[in-house]
């Protein structure tokens, strides 16, 4: 599985090197601006768009079809894209962790947790999309993902319209509890991106190549 | 287990095409040629034999051993091409070996070296430049430097000139020297199969028309050719499919069954394959 992953990161390269420049001049701007919360979370998004990308150009090469002829297994091709994701997730939390450093007035412990929640919601993302793109392929998964940002927020309104969850006793939780955020936004993070791997790999494996 | 390949009453169906009873069987050692028009079955078929594709009925084995149950040493020991060069059309061949290498355990990076080399594919070219040619060779370099028995062609020979072909074809005998290796490879270029293949199995609207010996093919059938008044006499059960235009006919028979005094000359794969074609349409 490793050999895909390594596979993945050379077919990549030339992206993620573009990427990697693009990110420091951007976020060296940024650090002498005042929007670099919005820059670095940026950032993590294109950083998260990578895997999805190595889908795509798998697709072009018809590579499914002989990776599946390969020793592999089904399931370890699928894994071995979310373990791609996680790894670049993982650098990219690193290299924005490094500029929050430059930043001189932001407390250390809120430089981790806006890391943390960047890096989480990059990863809610990847979760959202993986699946589609395993089922539909890149072509149409890439019009699926618009529909796919705008879900949680119609999502969000609908249950605020028709007061099935008090929102304001909701908040008001959630302000009371402020330190439980990051835990539960971890665990809510775990569990998505469990159940994306275990969809993925069950379209994947019901699929005709 | 004396087979390298065994697929057994196979079918797929398609809302506009299906496979029905496809029976094949390729003993080791041997080449088949896997033939039959555009849309007869022939990538179905194989895509079916390699678990690409999920089958309705019927089985596929390998050695024996079905494609989905193999361990990752047995599906090691296939060595797959397709019609078209797959592998990540950025990367060269150097990084091609870098990552199979962490693929298959028994890669074997010195023997790929050395055909890249010798088929003089460029070193620091991508994949995307190449010739169709280079590319094809490219994709056989991968499928056989992994200790492979069985190789697996699909169309692997079409696009390509005959001189690359015969090199490719060449590789393939060269391959099946050894006795306890196999290959199946499908074409529509007849005159390929003929050069190589001990097996011709011919598919058409899904379903297998023959499979069997090149050497009893050829012996079995011939082409009778004779005014239509006295093609009149023949017994039909003898003919397979004839043409007709107003003086003459010329029929593919079975030679065994034509009785009385006619001409009967050679029929070649080719033959047997378009005079199958026409028949029934």
């Amino acid at each position: 599985m490793l050999g895909l992953v390594y596979k993945d990161l050379m077919v990549m390269r030339r992206t993620l090197l573009l990427y990697g420049a693009m990110g420091i001049v951007y976020g060296i701007i940024a650090i002498y601006g005042d929007q670099y919360g919005m820059v670095f979370a940026l950032m993590m998004i294109v950083s998260a768009m990578v895997p999805v990308s190595a889908i795509s150009y798998d697709e072009r090469s018809k590579w499914d079809k002989i990776v599946n002829t390969m020793p592999l297994s089904r399931k370890e091709i699928v894994l071995s894209k979310y373990v791609l994701a996680i790894l670049l997730t993982a650098i990219s939390s690193v290299i924005i962790f490094a500029f929050y450093m430059l930043v001189p007035e932001m407390p250390l412990e809120e430089k981790a947790v806006t890391t943390a929640v960047m890096a989480m919601m990059a990863m809610i993302y990847q979760a959202a999309l993986m699946p589609v793109m395993f089922k539909f392929g890149s072509e149409k998964g890439r019009t699926m993902m618009l529909a796919i940002l705008f879900v949680p927020a119609v999502l969000i309104f609908a249950i605020g319209e028709m007061n099935i969850i008090d929102v304001n006793a909701a908040i008001s939780f959630l302000e009371r509890n402020e330190a439980m955020i990051p835990y539960l936004m971890a665990g809510f993070v775990l569990a998505i991106y469990s159940l994306s791997m275990a969809l993925s790999v069950k379209i994947y494996e019901k699929k005709d190549l | 287990m004396n087979n390298a390949i065994e697929i057994k009453n196979l079918c797929k169906v398609y809302p506009s095409f299906s496979l029905k009873d496809v029976n094949l069987t390729l003993p080791k050692g041997y080449i088949m040629g896997f033939v039959g028009a555009n849309g007869a079955g022939k990538s179905t078929t194989i895509a079916s034999l390699l678990g690409l594709i999920k089958t309705d009925s019927g089985s596929c084995l390998i050695n024996g051993t079905p494609v989905a149950q193999m361990t990752k040493e047995e599906k090691a020991l296939i060595g797959v091409v397709l019609d078209e060069c797959n592998f990540p059309e950025t990367l060269t061949w150097k990084q091609v070996d870098k990552f199979m290498k962490k693929i298959y355990s028994n890669w074997d990076s010195e023997k790929f070296t050395a055909d890249c080399n010798r088929w003089k594919l460029p070193e620091k070219t991508p994949v995307y430049k190449y010739s169709k040619g280079m590319k094809m060779k490219l994709a056989i370099a991968g499928a056989m430097c992994h200790g492979a028995k069985l190789l697996v062609l699909d169309e692997a020979t079409s696009g390509l000139d005959p001189v690359v072909r015969n090199e490719i074809l060449d590789i393939l005998l060269d391959f099946v020297q050894d006795e306890g290796n196999s290959v199946l490879m499908s074409s529509h270029i007849i005159s390929d199969l003929e050069k190589v293949c001990d097996f011709i199995t011919f598919i058409k609207d899904g379903r297998i028309v023959f499979s069997a010996e090149k050497e009893l093919l050829t012996g079995d059938y011939g082409i009778l050719r004779c005014s239509n008044s006295d093609f009149e006499k023949v017994d039909k059960s003898a003919v397979v499919a004839y043409n007709q235009n107003s003086f003459s006919t010329d029929a593919l028979v079975y030679r065994n069954k034509v009785n009385g005094d006619f001409i009967i000359d050679k029929a070649n794969v080719e033959d047997i394959m378009l005079y199958y074609m026409k028949e029934g349409e």
